[in-house]
């Protein structure tokens, strides 16, 4: 109805007045466009993330028994890695000192000392390492069976310090031990690690 | 809807109200009835002549119809030309901000200008020019009892209502007599312009709503798979209960391995040392800590030892913090030393 070049032939108030109104009705258009659109991409992207979560629900229930026995393999395999149980950590370190010891036995080494240290995994809150200090004296082949032990331990048991001197004797004692014979006793000291999930 | 607006004392902030509506009041009075708008020359109705054509009529306003008159009241509006020595024409220049206050200029010149007693005066007036700063405005002038004769004698000729008077000045311009048959057209367009504007507003309705049918259709199909899902997460929730477990122990899982997996197997190291060193050296004291190792004992040739360790691939950044020296009483000399595991061979 008015184009451009009337619109410059108009009086002035009639060009204000033109040009209010059209810019009013521009506006509201546009604004209910913009509105609409905005609504309309909200309710998409709605739709869009219900669909594929609606289909992985749907997964996951048709496969529930697969599911269970992949969570019975992952709780079988970290219970090589970590003690799972619901005890408290001081116990589970209690139980780990008493099977280091057993161990110890086992291999003909003498312990001399042991300690418990409980500290939390760094950069891990479900994790707990269980150190235990322990100290021992036996001869190398008792070592060794005693780190074959250790070895076949499971959850993994890992050795983080050692220390293996060779005991000094008194000199009562050298005077007793003939020359070549028996092998020589070691002190060992060392550091043994082991993680437990935070119940 | 502005007119009824009583505008004569609104101020805001100190701005004059009143000036404003004033504008936008002849804003809108220009675009309805303003022949540059083009509004009224589109929609106004058009007239049926009566008498008096006596020349050419341009006029958009008059708009002649040479239809026979038509014996519906509604769509029928009549007009009659009055004679030029029936008028008199005046021109006068009034500033343009003064338009706002024309109909009572008008009225003033007339009342100065009619040679006719003021209730036998009748005028109209047209708008002829307007420049930068000025109007110029045409003003007629004629008796009512003329008028009022020629109209009975178009009545005479079956006009169904009282016709339009219509005059031509003298510079050519058309100008309406006010106060006939004029008011019954003006209020047509008007109402017309009425309609329009509430069918363009409709419109504007619908075509807005029409821009929210896909969001109202989306935000329904939202609702039933609202309801999908919920159906879908009470019917998985031991399944997703159970994948939440199982993501948790492949966490911990990762973890654990993260932090066991790269450690020291001591045994396997002790057995490589062992089998590195020869039967004429002697380990008195070995220190473990992650994968840093110091060893100090005795040896025949404890460079020799020190060379075996370094081409043997399993050690690096061997050190001797200190120098060899030969144990007294013997042939052996004493060594310490401190190396770092291989990455490697670090791991199990």
């Amino acid at each position: 109805m008015l184009r451009i070049n009337r619109l410059k032939v108009l009086p002035l108030p009639a060009r204000y007045v033109a040009l209010v109104i059209v810019a009013v009705l521009t506006m509201s258009v546009a604004l209910n466009g913009l509105f609409a659109l905005r609504t309309y991409m909200a309710y998409s992207g709605a739709v869009n993330d219900a669909v594929p979560r609606i289909e992985r629900l749907m997964g996951y229930a048709e496969n529930e028994r697969k599911l269970r026995q992949a969570n019975q393999d992952a709780a079988r395999q970290l219970s090589q890695w970590a003690y799972v149980s619901d005890a408290d950590a001081g116990q589970v370190g209690a139980q780990l000192q008493q099977e280091l010891r057993a161990y110890a036995q086992a291999a003909s080494l003498t312990v001399t000392g042991s300690q418990i240290i409980q500290e939390q995994a760094p950069g891990d809150d479900a994790l707990i390492e269980l150190t235990v200090e322990l100290k021992i004296t036996g001869q190398p082949d008792g070592l060794e069976r005693f780190f074959d032990a250790l070895r076949v331990h499971r959850p993994i048991l890992s050795i983080t310090e050692l220390s293996v001197a060779q005991q000094r004797l008194t000199l009562a004692r050298r005077r007793t031990q003939q020359p070549g014979g028996g092998p020589e006793m070691l002190t060992v000291s060392m550091r043994v690690v082991a993680l437990k999930v935070l119940s | 809807m502005i007119s009824s607006i009583d505008t004569r004392s609104l101020t805001l902030f100190g701005i004059d109200l009143a000036r404003i509506f004033g504008q936008v009041r002849l804003g809108v009075h220009q675009l309805i009835w303003d022949a540059d708008a083009g509004v009224r020359d589109r929609f106004y109705p058009p007239l049926t002549l009566l008498s008096g054509a006596s020349r050419p009529v341009s006029e958009a306003r008059l708009r002649l119809s040479n239809a026979i008159p038509s014996t519906s009241k509604e769509t029928v509006y009549g007009a009659l030309i009055l004679s030029d020595d029936q008028v008199l024409s005046c021109d006068v220049t009034i500033p343009r901000a003064a338009e706002s206050h024309l109909e009572d200029i008008v009225a003033v010149e007339v009342a100065a200008r009619s040679p006719f007693i003021p209730s036998d005066t009748v005028s109209g007036w047209e708008i002829i020019n307007r420049t930068r700063d000025e109007l110029a405005v045409c003003i007629a002038i004629c008796s009512r009892a003329a008028v009022a004769a020629q109209i009975a004698a178009a009545q005479d000729l079956k006009a169904p209502v009282t016709p339009e008077c219509w005059c031509c000045s003298t510079n050519g311009a058309w100008i309406r007599i006010k106060g006939y048959g004029e008011r019954r057209r003006d209020s047509a367009y008007l109402r017309y312009i009425r309609a329009l504007c509430l069918r363009g507003f409709a419109s504007l309705v619908i075509a807005s709503a029409l821009m929210w049918l896909p969001s109202v259709y989306l935000s329904i199909q939202s609702d039933t798979i609202g309801q999908e899902l919920a159906s879908a997460i009470a019917d998985a929730s031991e399944a997703t209960a159970v994948r939440h477990s199982l993501d948790h122990h492949r966490d911990l899982l990762e973890a654990a391995q993260e932090r066991i997996g790269v450690r020291v197997d001591v045994g396997s190291w002790l057995d490589i040392i062992a089998h590195l060193t020869p039967d004429d050296t002697y380990m008195k004291r070995l220190e473990l800590v992650e994968s840093e190792l110091s060893v100090s004992g005795l040896s025949a040739n404890a460079a020799d030892f020190l060379t075996l360790l370094t081409t043997s691939g399993y050690f690096e950044a061997i050190e001797a913090p200190s120098a060899f020296t030969r144990e007294q009483g013997s042939d052996l000399e004493r060594f310490s030393l401190t190396m770092r595991l291989t990455s490697s061979h670090v791991k199990d």
